[in-house]
């Protein structure tokens, strides 16, 4: 895989009809539905997770929600139009959409590809600019910048109204929220600005246009870019891009450096699903539980400017505090650092372990602070 | 339970590596010490050939069992004792005994490397610490002077020590580049380790901020004394052509894990490393300063890895 490539792919999307069951995806918690239950689509199911597909529940999992649709229950969409200010941003928050309070000076909208070999965003720019543009104004109406900026990846041609254009210098991870941000304002972590991405902005848009939690999702796979319906098994959406699973393989959600590997063909794509991946067993030097070799390499590519190398060595020893001295907090958790160890030490998660025991210290706290 | 078909594979991102390996970083080390190897033997027959074959697999084996009694699944498939033997090799005399190489090769690992806990564990540069418990304990069989008696070639750095600048009238650079003088076996043929080093730092294999520090402070240093008094300080170009300075500042002081990993660190700890090689040779009474220049700079390198920025957000 290569980092710094720049791909254009245009052409109108393909979009995989919506399927007759979906497997929404749920962060571990057990939903208030039951089985045989009918339900509508943009129903709550619990932890940001909205039915996608009117229907009849099948399956009810700590992990997922099983729907096979039927057309028994109509989903009551809400009247957003009419609303503004405060009430509109409670709406549609809690129909996923997530957007942070107050006003702010530069509304930042991130059309760089937030994986690499992923195109799903620029792609949406194109095709769904009409969406794309009515969540931009919604945004624009509850945060009220005084600048709204797209951010792109140097030399792409897309424009939208009203916009101003930064362009950011190609290749992973210069598009990461913290890194546009900087790059557009000049500062780090600015309170003043905030920026959502067009994946986000897609969300919003679809959110104000039919009154319903988002329902869809542009995810690359195989070259291709798809319009999915959340909730499609990620094996159909493979079968619509003509890749084929071995024994071993890893199926990834999302992109290759922040992504996440699916357990099973049935899993379902979720909302946030941008790309889909397949890596053959054997590919990549398998990971390792070796010592690091201080080379420094991790150190020279990570953006947060953190010594990924001493950090994991502390989060190995369970000496999570050393690890917070060490400036874990500024990890954007964008996987450089693995991608280049040549040891082939699992740094992200050794960092991520770190982090969850930090944030457990912090709500408990007597609790366990590991031995630093 | 019916297993799910197909299994796939589940772990935390990144989901892709640029393949680079530990393994793959030694064969290209050893790939790039290859023409220095045969130049050796070119220049000392199967005498450089003899020291070099028993020095790696001395290392190989010495690690392997290091292994053993440490109860730990052993790595030597990864080729670092290889190139910890070869290194240590290029720095003898190619007459050295097989006694001498046998144990000089042993400490290396055991003493440099396997006692710290194996690869990335040391503050020290591995062939370096064997060869200073050598040098120390039988001065006279790793004297290059004393060694190599029989050869018609002569030992540049002895001779500067001894005999002072007028007496180096007689190397042309151009020897000294191919390797006609004497010092340690590899670690003279400064020609091909420079060719050697400059693909190393153009695969990035070794930070190249450690050599181009560590050049820089021999040639400003020796610059300054030669500019100082041309009659009795020898010039930049001789000092960096002789000895092995060369073979320290690409092989050596980048060694992964006696070396700061930042880059300004990294550049700091090369020109400290090649300020103290002059300083040894002019001051010292060992004529190579190399050796003990790196052995110190790896000392500071802890220290110097404390100069860093700030993390993200942090200003
Ligand atoms: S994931 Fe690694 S490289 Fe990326 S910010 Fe975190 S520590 Fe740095
Ligand atoms: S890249 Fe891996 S081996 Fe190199 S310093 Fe970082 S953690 Fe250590």
């Amino acid at each position: 895989m290569k980092l710094f490539e720049s791909i254009v792919r245009e052409g109108p999307l393909t979009v995989i009809p919506e399927p007759e069951n979906v497997r929404v995806p749920l962060s571990c918690h057990r939903p208030e539905i039951k089985c045989g239950q009918r339900i509508a689509r943009g129903i709550h199911i619990g932890g940001g997770h909205y039915v996608p597909i009117s229907g009849t529940v099948t399956e009810v999992h700590p992990t997922y929600v099983c729907i096979r649709a039927d057309e028994t229950s109509q989903p009551t969409p809400k009247e957003l139009n009419r609303l503004s200010g405060e009430a509109l941003q409670t709406a549609l928050n809690e129909m996923g959409a997530n957007i942070p309070l107050g006003s702010v000076q530069t509304l930042i909208v991130n059309g760089v590809e937030p994986d690499p070999g992923v195109t799903a965003f620029s792609h949406m720019l194109n095709e769904f600019s009409q969406i794309i543009q009515l969540g931009i104004s919604t945004a624009q109406s509850l945060l009220a910048p005084s600048r709204t900026v797209l951010a792109l990846e140097n030399g792409a041609p897309q424009t939208i109204e009203g916009c101003e254009s930064v362009f950011i210098e190609s290749g992973y991870p210069n598009g990461l929220d913290p890194l546009v941000a900087k790059a557009v304002t000049g500062k780090e972590n600015p309170d003043d600005a905030v920026v959502l991405s067009v994946g986000q902005l897609f969300e919003i848009g679809i959110i104000m246009d039919a009154g319903l939690p988002c329902d869809k999702t542009v995810v690359t796979c195989n070259d291709t870019d798809f319009v999915v319906t959340v909730g499609t098994s990620v094996g159909e959406v493979l079968k619509a891009a003509n890749q084929t699973v071995n024994d071993g393989d890893a199926v990834v959600l999302g992109g290759l450096m922040r992504g996440q590997a699916a357990h099973s063909l049935l899993q379902g794509v979720s909302k946030d699903t941008y790309g889909l991946f397949i890596v053959p067993k054997g590919q990549y030097p398998p990971v390792e539980d070796s010592p690091c070799i201080g080379c420094g390499e991790c150190i020279s590519v990570c953006p947060a400017r953190i010594d990924p190398a001493t950090i994991s060595g502390y989060a190995e020893f369970r000496m999570y505090e050393k690890c917070r001295m060490h400036g874990i907090d500024a990890c954007m958790e964008c996987g450089m650092c693995g991608f280049f160890c040549i040891s082939r030490r699992p740094l992200l998660q050794y960092i991520r372990l770190a982090k969850q025991h930090l944030t457990q210290a912090d709500v408990c706290d007597p609790i366990d602070k590991g031995e630093g | 339970m019916k297993p799910l078909i197909p299994t796939l594979t589940v772990s935390p991102p990144p989901f892709a590596h640029c393949g680079k390996t530990v393994k793959k970083r030694m064969r290209a080390i050893l790939l790039a010490m290859l023409p220095a190897a045969a130049l050796a033997v070119y220049h000392f027959g199967m005498d450089a050939l003899r020291v070099m074959t028993l020095a790696t697999a001395t290392a190989v084996i010495a690690e392997f069992i290091s292994d053993i009694v440490m109860g730990r699944t052993s790595q030597v498939d990864d080729m670092h004792a290889f190139t910890v033997g070869l290194g240590f090799a290029f720095l003898l005399p190619a007459s050295a005994p097989w006694w001498l190489v046998v144990f000089g090769s042993t400490t290396s690992i055991v003493l440099g490397k396997m006692m710290f806990g194996g690869l990335g564990g040391s503050p020290l540069c591995a062939p370096l610490v064997g060869w200073a418990v050598c040098s120390l304990s039988w001065a006279s069989h790793m004297d290059i002077d004393a060694a190599m008696l029989t050869s018609e070639l002569n030992y540049p750095l002895s001779q500067l020590k001894h005999f002072g600048a007028q007496s180096i009238a007689g190397f042309s650079l151009n020897d000294l580049l191919v390797g006609r003088q004497l010092g340690g076996l590899g670690a003279i043929q400064t020609g091909a380790l420079f060719i050697g080093g400059i693909f190393l730092t153009m695969r990035k294999h070794i930070k190249v901020a450690i050599p181009v520090g560590m050049l820089a402070g021999v040639l400003i240093t020796a610059g300054i004394f030669h500019a100082a008094d041309p009659q009795k300080y020898a010039p930049a170009m001789f000092h960096l052509l002789t000895g092995s300075i060369i073979f320290g500042a690409f092989f050596l002081a980048t060694d992964s894990s006696s070396s700061p990993m930042r880059k300004i660190p990294a550049l700091l700890y090369g020109l400290l490393a090649g300020v103290l090689v002059i300083i040894i040779r002019v001051y010292g009474v060992y004529p190579d300063g190399v050796p003990y220049a790196i052995l110190l700079a790896n000392l500071t390198s802890p220290l110097l890895d404390r100069i860093k920025p700030k993390p993200f957000g942090r200003n």
